[in-house]
């Protein structure tokens, strides 16, 4: 049985992040966040996850679940929860429905959040409606791109009230997500289902790249690169699909994989252990894609069986994460979560806790001891 | 503007619309429980067109619609349980599926009194007294709910017809009437137990709920526990006759042996053993099933139907599901009128021990369904698959099973949030469900891009191709009104529809005739198959493909592609000029490109425009533009006569 423990938490949860340890010695962080969405209001809470043994004083046939996530602190917020990114370990970005950009900063010694500064609407259509400011990407600390269904990029800084630059035809569709690749160069999707790269030192109307994933255009929704080959990014298309680039090719430079039977909106590698890609999906399922029996060394890894609940499916790839064209080995997938229900909107991965948040109002936590 | 009224305690709530001369209320159904209040005219029969577009203000009339967490969290959890039954209900047959429906039921039971208990901790760390008091209702509520679903699991579920009936019913009195252990626990942590002030009422409530063990455990604490009297009651408690689930005794066994045991009773009682203490006493007249000791003890019994067990458990233990109801006015005859609220409650549980099923559902309606369907729909649900219910269809088409689970996924589709686990409960009304979520989808309102992502997700899952086709229609509509061509050609294209993409190839074009270069580049030249949805699309992409050829000096490809584009006739007729007009360069070069046919194909199209009165391009021509005019039909006749002399020549060489 995989280890799992369900938190039923009185809203859909649109995005959830673990908070980053403060440094690396440090031991594995215990605490995330969530936004909601599509509430009459919304929220941002902070959450711990109790190691708790199993003791109830007062009912002693009921046993507490190990490392059940306990809300410590809850803020309102305007509007849908679109985007939460970390900046530093104790300050993140948000991205709202209503077009505004937050950044939060965790107050030292207490459980609370503070509002450092909010940039107000800005995502805007032509029409001087806000629009839905629908992703960010950090650099660092200290600056921030924003994306929107405006199809504007914004980059802004933490400590600049004024956007240090806007892309304003960066995009003729919404942006779905974005991601720095290197300094100044971003990578976004759209909802057009294509790629783009932009650098930012060069002339901005001009995009540097365009790659489009399939024929009819279905949306790409959510992207997350490699965290050691810069030029490696994994995307998520609204019909499920898996999508898995080279950019340093120019022909043909993807992968698909066909995955889930509904929109992907989310795609996350292991931070340290990027043989191993997460995603989740509007279809209710959470997925783990074990790509280390492909990996150069492939006698010294052992295969951990770490599903009983969902099935295994086996296939055959070329170039799954690339490096894998001779390669007969198989790509492990498995299904971590019970059963299907509504939506997997988020997910979040930190050593060896997956953490997912979905329309069904809860939050799972998941142990896979094989990553520790 | 929103307001909220119970059906209970009817409120009166005014809207403020001033009154217009001829005006008329009218109003249309929102999600569920909405209503959008408005005022309109009253159509007049002579001008039926105009509309007076005055101060109009629509109000957003909702009821019952707020949900507290503690309700939500059951909504979810208890979701994900009707779901899996419903599997269950398709793929098992009995009776594996009856013990998939007796464990629902309990696991229903627990959700709720993990949410009770739940409430109650939220309940004492409430400091504001108003917030307290809501807490307390619902907790009140939800406690009511879990005593009326667990009497209902006992005799419509778990109750084998003719079988025993006293244990579970015990067992029912234990869990929810927690008072007398309380007190024991009290009385036991006192330093004097047999003096503590509630020492016999703790014995009397566990003896009338027959938990005998602890009776004894208590008694065993009084001073004189080792007296004759005290021996002599905690032998007759140690040798009580207990039906068990366990023990294969027969009911005529067991009714002997507990015979016995009364006789017993009866005779050490009148032999006067215990006279030394009244208390005891009154626990060997219990113990006898004295009729008059029950009517003085009824104040520890609290309820009617807790003195009804208790009764059965000391008068007649075998007794049979369909006897239960003969005993029910009498007891209820000891306690004096009771309070509006506990009245319903107690035609609730009295319909149940009666074994009228329907009148339980219907009373649980009235009574509860005020707050919630939650309760009446799920245990529907439960009973109808166990058999119990009518299957019937109701005057209006389905059984009573869909009715209430369409009138609980209408208070989820009223709930802004809760709209995903209502559509899952529609999916299980055979009948209407499918109409409902039909009438429903298209109510959803679509803010931001992912969540219309999610509802046409939701669509296709269920083939629903017209509300799939609206979602894309409404968000590409959004969209062109807010002047967003590409997101509005992205939604456009999902649904396929030729007349809306050409709304949007049509806005390109004119952008493109006025500006003189397309913007949206990056959906334009990469239209790949997507060209060929519609005919608009196909010209838009070749015409940009003409552009393309064009400017790398590919002279023969563009000619070639702008003739067949003016000769397809695909664009519409405001945009002819425009090609005709891209055509002049062509025309002017030093080198013939356009042979004599093609010649005449630009002129026929030419006069076919100048023809054609309804275009009234002639007649709103600047000067500059009747400039160009003349050029190009100079230029259309000087090119005619370089074609007829080049393809001439090439004759005669030939």
């Amino acid at each position: 049985m995989t280890d799992f423990s369900v938190k039923f938490v009185s809203k859909k949860i649109s995005k959830i992040r673990w908070r980053p340890k403060a440094d690396v010695k440090s031991p594995p962080s215990t605490s995330f966040i969530t936004g909601s969405w599509d509430d009459q209001e919304n929220t941002i809470s902070v959450w711990r996850l109790q190691d708790r043994i199993s003791e109830d004083q007062d009912f002693g046939d009921a046993t507490s679940l190990e490392h059940e996530p306990e809300k410590v602190f809850e803020m309102p917020h305007l509007g849908d929860v679109l985007d939460l990114k970390y900046l530093s370990s104790d300050t993140f970005a948000v991205a709202s429905s209503t077009g505004d950009v937050s950044v939060l900063k965790h107050k030292p010694n207490t459980q609370t959040l503070a509002n450092l500064h909010t940039w107000e609407q800005l995502h805007q259509f032509k029409t001087g409606d806000s629009a839905p400011c629908t992703c960010l990407a950090p650099r660092g600390d200290d600056w921030i791109a924003t994306g929107g269904e405006d199809g504007k990029i914004v980059i802004i800084a933490v400590d600049q009230r004024q956007a240090i630059q806007t892309i304003e035809k960066a995009d003729s569709c919404t942006i779905n997500a974005l991601t720095f690749l290197k300094h100044s160069e971003l990578l976004t999707v759209n909802s057009y289902g294509q790629l783009k790269t932009f650098d930012l030192r060069q002339d901005l109307e001009k995009q540097a790249q365009i790659f489009s994933v399939t024929e009819n255009h279905t949306p790409l929704l959510c992207l997350d690169k490699h965290p050691g080959q810069a030029h490696i990014v994994a995307t998520g298309g609204e019909e499920g699909m898996l999508t898995i680039w080279d950019l340093r090719q120019d022909k043909f430079p993807m992968t698909l994989l066909e995955a889930h039977t509904g929109a992907m909106w989310e795609v996350k590698f292991h931070p340290y252990n990027p043989n191993h890609l997460f995603t989740c999906s509007d279809d209710g399922s959470l997925w783990h894609w074990d790509g280390s029996s492909f990996s150069s060394d492939a006698a010294a890894v052992i295969f951990c069986n770490i599903i009983s609940l969902g099935n295994i499916v086996n296939i055959t790839t070329e170039l799954p994460w690339l490096s894998l064209e001779t390669s007969k080995n198989k790509l492990d997938i498995a299904s971590l979560l019970p059963n299907k229900s509504l939506p997997v909107n988020s997910l979040d991965i930190e050593s060896s806790t997956l953490l997912c948040g979905t329309d069904s109002e809860t939050i799972y936590s998941i142990q896979l001891p094989m990553l520790t | 503007m929103a307001a909220t009224t119970g059906e209970r305690e009817v409120e009166e709530f005014l809207l403020p619309i001033p009154k217009i001369k001829n005006g008329i209320l009218q109003s249309v159904l929102g999600m569920g429980k909405q209503l959008h209040v408005f005022q309109a005219q009253r159509p007049s029969s002579k001008t039926s067109g105009a509309r007076d577009k005055g101060n109009q203000t629509i109000f957003d009339v909702q009821w019952n619609a707020e949900m507290h967490d503690i309700a939500r969290k059951l909504v979810n959890e208890t979701h994900n349980i009707f779901v899996m039954l419903q599997g269950q209900v398709k793929s098992l047959s009995q009776p594996m599926l009856y013990t998939q429906l007796r464990k629902a039921s309990k696991q229903y039971r627990s959700v709720l009194k993990a949410c009770s208990m739940e409430l109650m901790q939220i309940a004492d760390a409430c400091v504001d007294d108003t917030r307290k008091i809501k807490y307390e209702e619902h907790i009140q509520e939800f406690e009511m709910v879990q005593l009326i679903w667990s009497l209902c699991e006992i005799i419509f579920i778990e109750a084998a017809p003719g079988g025993l009936i006293l244990t579970p019913l015990l067992d029912w009195l234990q869990w929810h009437f927690q008072e007398g252990n309380h007190l024991a626990l009290e009385v036991t942590q006192s330093e004097q137990p047999s003096s503590h002030p509630s020492y016999w009422e703790a014995v009397n409530r566990l003896l009338l709920q027959g938990n005998t063990d602890s009776v004894r455990k208590l008694l065993a604490l009084h001073v004189y526990s080792h007296s004759e009297p005290f021996l002599g009651v905690d032998e007759l408690l140690r040798k009580m006759p207990r039906w068990t689930y366990q023990h294969a005794q027969s009911a005529a066994e067991y009714e002997m042996k507990w015979r016995h045991w009364r006789d017993e009773c009866i005779r050490r009682y009148e032999a006067g053993e215990f006279t030394a203490y009244k208390e005891l006493e009154t626990i060997v007249q219990v113990l006898c099933g004295d009729e008059a000791v029950f009517r003085e003890l009824k104040n520890q019994c609290e309820t009617w139907y807790h003195l009804l067990v208790s009764k059965l458990l000391y008068q007649n233990p075998t007794v049979r599901l369909k006897d239960l109801s003969f005993e029910i006015k009498a007891c209820q005859a000891v306690y004096n009128l009771s309070s509006p609220q506990s009245q319903e409650l107690d035609n609730i549980l009295q319909a149940t021990m009666e074994c009228d099923i329907h009148q339980v559902i219907q009373d649980s309606c009235n009574f509860l369904s005020n707050r919630s369907w939650w309760f009446v729909s799920h245990l529907a649900d439960i009973l109808h698959h166990c058999g119990q219910l009518d299957p019937q269809k109701l005057p209006f088409g389905s059984n009573l099973r869909e009715y209430l689970l369409l009138e609980y996924a209408t208070s989820l589709m009223a709930h802004k949030s809760l709209w995903q686990v209502g559509v899952d409960y529609l999916d299980f009304c055979p009948v209407f469900g499918r109409s409902y979520l039909e009438a429903y989808i298209e109510h959803i309102p679509l803010e931001t891009e992912s969540k219309a992502h999610k509802v046409l997700h939701l669509c296709q899952e269920r083939d629903l191709l017209a509300q799939a086709q609206s979602v894309c229609k409404v968000m590409g509509m959004k969209c062109l009104k807010q002047d967003r061509l590409g997101s509005a050609l992205s939604w456009f294209l999902k649904s396929k529809n030729a007349t809306v993409i050409k709304q949007v190839t049509d806005r390109f074009l004119t952008e493109y005739c006025e500006k003189g270069k397309f913007s949206h580049l990056d959906l334009i030249d990469h239209l790949g198959p997507s060209m060929l949805v519609t005919n608009s699309l196909t010209f838009l992409g070749k015409y940009r493909e003409f552009h393309t050829l064009y400017d790398k000096g590919d002279i023969q490809g563009a000619t070639s592609l702008l003739l067949s584009l003016i000769s397809s006739r695909l664009a519409p007729k405001t945009f002819w000029m425009t090609m005709l007009m891209d055509a002049l360069p062509l025309l002017n070069l030093p080198q013939v490109v356009l042979n004599v046919q093609q010649t005449y194909e630009l002129k026929h199209c030419l006069e076919e425009l100048q023809r054609d009165g309804t275009s009234n391009y002639y007649k709103n021509l600047s000067d500059s533009e009747m400039d160009k005019l003349r050029l190009l039909q100079l230029a259309l006749i000087r090119n005619l006569s370089r074609a007829i002399i080049k393809e001439g020549s090439i004759t005669n060489i030939a």
